[in-house]
């Protein structure tokens, strides 16, 4: 295993003002006992609303953070007693607008870290040019830019280019795309893929973005109040939850059509159409996909309708977050 | 160290080269406070009175002792704004998370500053001081420069120590805003140790810088003996070293205890 979290507990003090002066402490339970793990040339998103705890393991995972209990292993490297190994092998990305000095430039920036990172200049300097066209960023014209001049999607890249700087086996990105055009968005996510396709590279990345944590990762943490939820591929998730598939079927019979219309809706838990061509659409919910499916169908044949075209909606990534991050 | 000076360098330089003000200020700044002592100081007594007393005219004195306050004021403000300005900068998690030697890091901070100092010096405290003394005097004033940046170096043992628990506070800053004037006071670089009262002068010999200084003001009034001062300055640095590597090492460990690394 290339990330394990076992039974990560974190607290966090904060203060509670009341009025101008005074003050009460208050614990914040960050994370409530989170446990999981990311396989090699994985990619892992963890989901989950704004204060569920994202960040907190991320920075745990990054060395950033302490944990009051548990343990968290990097390529079996403990994140607190081994840090400074544990720095050596892990690529972060924690934010996207900021992190870089706004007087240099891009390159500048990356030989600046590199520098902090301990490599070789030789290395440090091929690196730099291969990321540079590896992202984009020489292409945009924005390695000898100044990075206070650069733009949300130029920084993520950047950002992302800090990362993969020491080659890392091992990369944490925080929300990598979080503010960006669909070009960069795009351009993050098939760089990731690439990384964690082509050189076996563990990915753990967190998202708000459904769609993207649908497509690029092979599986997903669900967190919630300090707590994994739900965990599995998209498809497992989906599957996990019982919210009703809904069908929605377009028949014509030109002759009863309106007579028809009610007679649809009185056989079935749905809505009816008719559209001006005299084609009528039907929208109804399926208990259970294969009986709820022949059963309307047949029951719409029975009335004497042709069927045009069948289109069974499957529940989103955005309702199984929505069912597991609500109740 | 050299791949962390080289990037402190990239730094520092990109700062300074690209806004040129802060270049125009480093060069005024010695020339600025002399005129501002001198207008002080001659409400009060006459440059005649000073040189009787301290045994040197007042415009070579100030000129190379702001001169000496500003590269060790330099030093001590790289240093102890670092952790701020990267918080700023959003770099901080970076810096953190490198796995480079945090005392070696802050070491390499000042030291990009120190050598344009030293350029600087030949604008200030070399004409200053070859016009009052006579080209004879050249020695001495690159000799009064090098000391002015071995004050500074000096210093950064300390300041480190000093910036590992003041960023512990909510508001450092205001920490670090109170040790520039007490560092004018105790580095004994306008006021000499010698004439402070017994509790100032204690305080001054803690400060390493205190006795660098002392040096360049034994080179000034034409003395030789700076070996004893420069030998105690950088025994204090490296007194100082273990306690700065200690600080940062608290300074992180709370942090990251606390989640106070901002990403």
């Amino acid at each position: 295993m290339s990330i394990e979290a076992i039974n990560l507990e974190k607290k966090y003090l904060t203060k509670k003002r009341i009025g101008l002066v005074s003050s009460e402490k208050e614990v914040v339970e960050a994370l409530k006992g989170v446990s999981f793990e990311v396989g090699d040339g994985e990619i892992v998103g963890l989901l989950g609303p704004n204060g569920a705890g994202k960040t907190t393991t991320v920075k745990i995972l990054s060395t950033l953070l302490i944990p009051d209990s548990g343990r968290a292993l990097v390529n079996g490297l403990d994140v607190v007693k081994d840090a400074k190994k544990v720095r050596k092998i892990i690529g972060i990305m924690l934010t996207v607008e900021k992190g870089f000095y706004g007087k240099l430039t891009g390159k500048e920036n990356l030989e600046y870290f590199s520098a902090l990172y301990g490599l070789k200049k030789d290395f440090s300097r091929r690196k730099i040019s291969e990321l540079m066209d590896l992202l984009g960023l020489r292409e945009l014209g924005a390695e000898d830019k100044l990075f206070e001049e650069y733009s949300l999607g130029m920084k993520a890249r950047l950002s992302l280019a800090r990362a993969l700087l020491k080659d890392p086996p091992v990369l944490i990105l925080d929300e990598p795309t979080l503010g960006l055009d669909p070009p960069s968005s795009r351009k993050i996510r098939e760089l990731v893929m690439r990384l964690a396709k082509e050189e076996d590279k563990t990915v753990l990345y967190t998202t708000h973005n459904m769609f993207e944590a649908e497509i690029l990762c092979d599986r997903i943490l669900l967190i919630n109040e300090g707590e994994i939820v739900a965990e599995g591929t998209p498809r497992e998730l989906k599957r996990r939850i019982p919210k009703l598939k809904t069908i929605e079927i377009i028949a014509k019979n030109e002759i009863r059509t309106e007579d028809l219309k009610y007679e649809i809706e009185r056989l079935i838990d749905g809505r009816v159409s008719i559209s001006a061509d005299g084609t009528i659409e039907i929208k109804a919910k399926l208990k259970t996909y294969e009986k709820g499916l022949s059963e309307i169908l047949g029951k719409i044949i029975s009335l004497g309708l042709d069927i045009v075209s069948v289109k069974v909606e499957e529940p989103t990534l955005e309702d199984v977050f929505v069912h597991f991050t609500s109740e | 160290m050299l791949g962390l000076i080289r990037a402190e360098a990239l730094l520092f330089y990109a700062e300074v080269l690209r806004r040129k003000s802060i270049l125009v200020t480093f060069s005024l700044f010695p020339y600025l406070l002399t005129l501002l002592i001198l207008l002080i100081g001659s409400s009060a007594g006459s440059f005649n009175a000073f040189e009787s007393k301290v045994g040197i005219s007042p415009v070579p004195f100030f000129i190379s002792s702001s001169f000496v306050l500003m590269v060790v004021l330099g030093v001590s403000d790289e240093i102890l704004w670092r952790p701020i300005y990267n918080e700023e900068m959003g770099t901080s998690p970076y810096v953190v998370s490198s796995p480079s030697n945090p005392i070696l890091r802050s070491l390499a901070i000042p030291i990009p500053r120190l050598s344009l100092t030293l350029v600087l010096g030949s604008t200030s405290v070399l004409p200053v001081l070859l016009y009052y003394f006579g080209s004879g005097f050249l020695l001495e004033s690159i000799s009064i420069m090098g000391l002015a940046a071995l004050s500074g170096l000096a210093l950064s043992s300390l300041a480190i120590a000093i910036s590992g628990l003041a960023t512990l506070w909510g508001e450092s800053w205001r920490i670090i805003q109170v040790i520039r004037p007490l560092l004018f006071i105790f580095l004994g670089v306008f006021y000499p140790k010698h004439v402070m009262p017994t509790f100032a002068r204690l305080i001054s010999s803690l400060i390493p810088s205190s006795h660098t200084i002392e040096a360049i003001q034994t080179v000034l009034l034409g003395g030789s003996n700076i070996l004893v001062p420069i030998g105690i300055g950088v025994a204090l640095f490296m007194f100082y070293l273990p306690i700065g590597q200690k600080s940062l090492s608290i300074w992180e460990r709370k942090k990251l205890r606390s989640g106070g690394i901002r990403t």
